[in-house]
């Protein structure tokens, strides 16, 4: 494991020592100066190349030293093949073995004149990043040459103390965003750990024939794109068939058969990845070669910029801006198709613009009940591009377009969505006013910035607006229920009034048909009166008291008829105390009688009422309940009723004050 | 860990190394043999080119709680016999101001479905450019099915059905009336282009391939003695 990564991180260190060591002497450096070519030791001689920039005194020791670590290494467990990876056998065949000075020439592969033109061109046009282009320089050499090979692992074993030492912190800088000093450098060492760690699970074979190939592939690019008049087609040609033939032997040469599928594709992705990196400078819209790329990025920029006034509408697009979740997939999908121009390899290009894609997917999802289709997801991607006028757009998309692996961009999802952005870049370049459904002056109009549609992107952005607009929504959605709050009521009163109509006309009906009569009070039967019977006219015969007392008396006097007059006093006594008495059973028969003649009555009337007077009364009290109840029902609902008024009313006032208010922002606006 | 030069992997790969041919001659034509086609959608919005699609591809139709994946770019696989056939769906923009876009879209692909709705005659009119432009510009061995979408209403139906079978058969097009929403004829269409599709384009690639081969071994003797040494 510690050797792996000592191999992998080797590269780190001992680049940034040579890139610092070159950009403090670079003034000197330009024109070849006599201290350059001194020896190295400083010890006053003169330097030479084949010596490693030493003299000959220095360059004893020096060997001297380096097979004494060479042995010490050796002893270690290591394994050797790593030498070959990347980094390093660029490092030890460009670099290390060949003094400063001369290295230019030397690697140029061209008269040291030349490259030194080349170099100040390049200088000119990439003022803020000379150590960069340096360094390209430098490590970019056409073929390894197989007598260099002892040299090589001399300067790697010479190193590699100090690469022992930073490994871990190498590794801990390994994320491109963590260390902001040097960035390219960062990611290309990344890259070449990323291929070194995955190489070195395959045999010696393979990895030979990767590193040569891609070493092979670099110069050549390097070359072309130093080369003055290439065309970038050209330049883009030479990495294309490198693809091509690459993949072909991959698929074909036998060495190959033990990778699987797989590994084969992220072989293929790691070896484009790492071309493109470490010629990013180079590449991406080329300078020295006949591209005009900055031109159209500026040209399309500025179409872009005059464009900006266009809407969903305008394009037919169905996003729902009014909800915040589609509006955060929108930002983020800006977010996401700007960020494509601050990654390098064009895989990661293409992946920024297939996020941006699926946050445009997912805001469409959630602003339609549908499956989304092409017919929607093309003019939002339109609108999105036209939002977000991401930098360099044309330089990306030319960039992707030449040194992606062609095979990518036919097919899969990235070359879907890639196909779709270039369709977007047509179309905008080509907007007329037919594209956008309106005439073609007002379109003139629009762009040259005459006219200002009354929607617009500030629009869109104002939080305060939106808020209101939100709000505003909301009162209206209050008034609508308010509305139908007051509809409802009107309906309970109308039926309230009903009711009391029915419950009205069923009293007067009972009344109509039990009519109020008032009887004559009873008055109580004087038990003393002798005439019972005609206190009582009303009741029929059989109910009609009889004084029984009476009969009995006389029945019972009979006998004593005859002789009446003889005993007038005690006759008249007696008949006072006989006559007393059944006065007293007369009355209380006669109440009996009562009783059972008002049941008779009651039987009488059975379904009337039973007994009139107190019936009526009881009626009465009950009508006037039900009066009460309705009275009270009815009070109840008046109170509701201006409650609810009130309530209206005060939501008025609320709406009012809102009115009030988002006019005030309005103008405030 | 990482040591390569383990005896065990270098006799693994000279075992590889040696029976290369017997391999290859056994995996010449292997059981699974994946082919994987561009297949682009076209034809006038609101045809129902989506739901085509989603129907075959997710077997739904009107699939609303899964609509954020969108149909814009699905892939489904069919299998045709022993060999597995990829389809890779690209769909398009059918309105009518995006149509210069299209060359884009179906620059090579190895089929399209040019979808109408039998209820509309306008689609079938702009159907049969869409067949003529694929028939101009598309590659030259293209595989173009004409689908007539919606066929589960046909008491409004508008273009005949004899009409486009005419139409199809004339131009050497595959023609099927579909429906999305009842399946009719759905994986039928894909099927069919499956079949028709030249499934030996897999073995030519590897053929071009080889070609192109030949030049890199013409310059790989000036590197390799370089470097393998």
């Amino acid at each position: 494991m510690n050797s792996q990564y000592g191999h992998g991180g080797r590269g780190g260190p001992y680049n940034n020592q040579a890139a610092s060591s070159i950009s403090h002497s670079r003034g000197s450096k330009l024109k070849i100066s006599a201290q350059d070519l001194m020896c190295k030791n400083n010890c006053g001689h003169y330097g030479n190349e084949v010596q490693e920039g030493y003299c000959s005194v220095c360059y004893k020791l020096y060997k001297q030293q380096q097979q004494l670590r060479q042995q010490q290494y050796a002893e270690s467990p290591r394994d050797n093949d790593s030498f070959n990876i990347f980094g390093r056998s660029a490092i030890s065949s460009g670099f290390a073995t060949i003094p400063k000075a001369a290295k230019l020439s030397f690697d140029s592969l061209s008269s040291p004149l030349s490259g030194f033109a080349k170099f100040e061109e390049k200088k000119r046009h990439q003022a803020g990043h000379k150590s960069k282009s340096f360094r390209s320089v430098f490590r970019k050499s056409p073929t390894p040459s197989p007598s260099k090979s002892p040299d090589l692992k001399a300067t790697s074993s010479k190193e590699r103390p100090s690469s022992a030492s930073s490994t871990p912190n190498h590794l801990g800088s390994s994320s491109p965003k963590m260390s902001p000093q040097r960035p390219q450098d960062t990611e290309k060492e990344q890259i070449r750990n990323e291929i070194n760690t995955f190489l070195l699970q395959f045999p010696k074979q393979i990895v030979h024939d990767v590193v040569v190939k891609v070493k092979q592939c670099e110069a050549e690019l390097t070359r072309a794109c130093r080369t003055s008049n290439m065309a970038v087609e050209e330049i883009s040609d030479i990495a294309q068939d490198f693809y091509r033939n690459f993949k072909g032997k991959v698929d074909m040469v036998p060495c190959y058969q033990s990778m699987t599928a797989d590994d084969k594709e992220l072989l293929m992705d790691l070896i484009e990845k790492y071309l493109t990196i470490s010629l990013y400078k180079e590449l991406f819209s080329p300078i020295n070669t006949t591209t005009d790329d900055e031109d159209k990025d500026l040209l399309l920029q500025n179409r872009i910029r005059s464009l900006n006034w266009i809407t969903c509408k305008h394009l037919d697009v169905i996003l729902n801006e009014r909800d915040q979740q589609v509006r955060d997939y929108v930002f983020q999908s800006i977010n996401a198709i700007i960020g494509m121009d601050s990654v390098k390899p064009p895989q990661e290009k293409l992946l920024c613009i297939t996020q941006c894609s699926h946050r445009i997917l997912e805001a469409l999802g959630m602003s339609k009940q549908a499956p989304t289709s092409a017919d929607d997801f093309l003019p939002t991607l339109i609108y999105i591009v036209i939002k977000a006028n991401p930098t360099r757009l044309q330089s990306n998309i030319n960039f992707i377009t030449r040194f992606c692996n062609a095979s990518r961009l036919m097919s899969g999802e990235s070359g879907y969505f890639f196909t779709n952005l270039c369709c977007v870049v047509s179309f905008i370049q080509n907007m007329k006013g037919e594209s956008l459904s309106m005439t073609e002056e007002e379109f003139e109009d629009y762009v040259s910035g005459r006219t200002i549609p009354s929607e617009s992107w500030d629009n869109y952005f104002s939080e305060s607006l939106h808020s209101m607009e939100e709000m505003s929504n909301d009162l209206i959605e209050m008034k609508s229920r308010h509305d139908d709050f007051i509809r409802n009521v009107d309906v309970l009163r109308k039926n309230m009034q009903q009711k009391q109509e029915w419950v009205s006309k069923q009293v007067n009906v009972i009344l109509k048909r039990t009519p109020l009569t008032f009887k004559l009070r009873k008055v109580p039967t004087n038990i003393d009166d002798e005439d019972v019977c005609s206190s009582q006219p009303s009741l029929p015969a059989p109910l009609q008291p009889v004084v029984i007392s009476k009969l009995v008396k006389d029945v019972n006097l009979e006998p004593n008829k005859e002789p009446p007059p003889v005993t007038p006093t005690s006759t008249t006594t007696e008949l006072r105390s006989s006559s007393d008495r059944p006065n007293s059973e007369d009355n209380c028969s006669n109440s009996n009688q009562d009783i059972t003649a008002t049941e008779i009555q009651s039987a009488s009337q059975k379904s009337e009422i039973e007994i009139p007077v107190a019936l009526e009364q009881e009626e009465s009290r009950d009508i006037r309940g039900a009066d009460q109840v309705l009275s009270s029902q009815m009070s109840l609902t008046d109170e509701f009723l201006s409650a609810e008024e009130k309530s209206g009313s005060e939501e008025e006032t609320f709406y009012n004050e809102k009115k009030v208010e988002s006019e005030a922002e309005k103008s405030s606006e | 860990m990482a040591n390569r030069a383990a005896p065990g992997s270098a006799t693994n790969q000279q075992q590889q190394q040696q029976q290369p041919a017997a391999t290859r001659s056994n995996n010449g034509a292997p059981q699974n043999k994946v082919c994987q086609f561009k297949l682009v959608l076209l034809g006038e919005s609101a045809v129902g080119k989506s739901s085509l699609v989603l129907r075959f591809v997710k077997g739904q139709f009107h699939e609303y709680q899964e609509s954020t994946i969108g149909a814009a770019f699905l892939t489904q696989t069919v299998m045709l016999d022993d060999i597995t056939v990829k389809f890779e769906i690209w769909d398009t923009a059918g309105q009518e101001r995006y149509h210069s876009l299209a060359p884009m879209y179906y620059r090579g692909a190895q089929a399209a479905i040019v979808v109408y709705d039998i209820t509309n005659q306008e689609t079938f009119a702009r159907a049969k450019t869409w067949v003529k432009e694929l028939q101009r510009q598309a590659s030259p061995n293209i595989v173009i099915a004409l689908a007539g979408n919606k066929s589960d209403l046909a008491a409004k139906r508008m273009v005949d059905h004899d009409e486009a079978y005419a139409y199809a058969d004339e131009n050497g097009l595959l023609f099927m009336e579909t429906s999305a929403k009842t399946a009719m004829n759905v994986t039928d269409i894909f099927l069919a282009i499956a079949k028709k599709l030249p499934k030996g384009e897999q073995t030519s690639a590897q053929g071009t391939a080889q070609g192109r081969r030949i030049t890199d071994a013409d310059q790989a003797p000036r590197s390799t003695p370089n470097c393998c040494k």
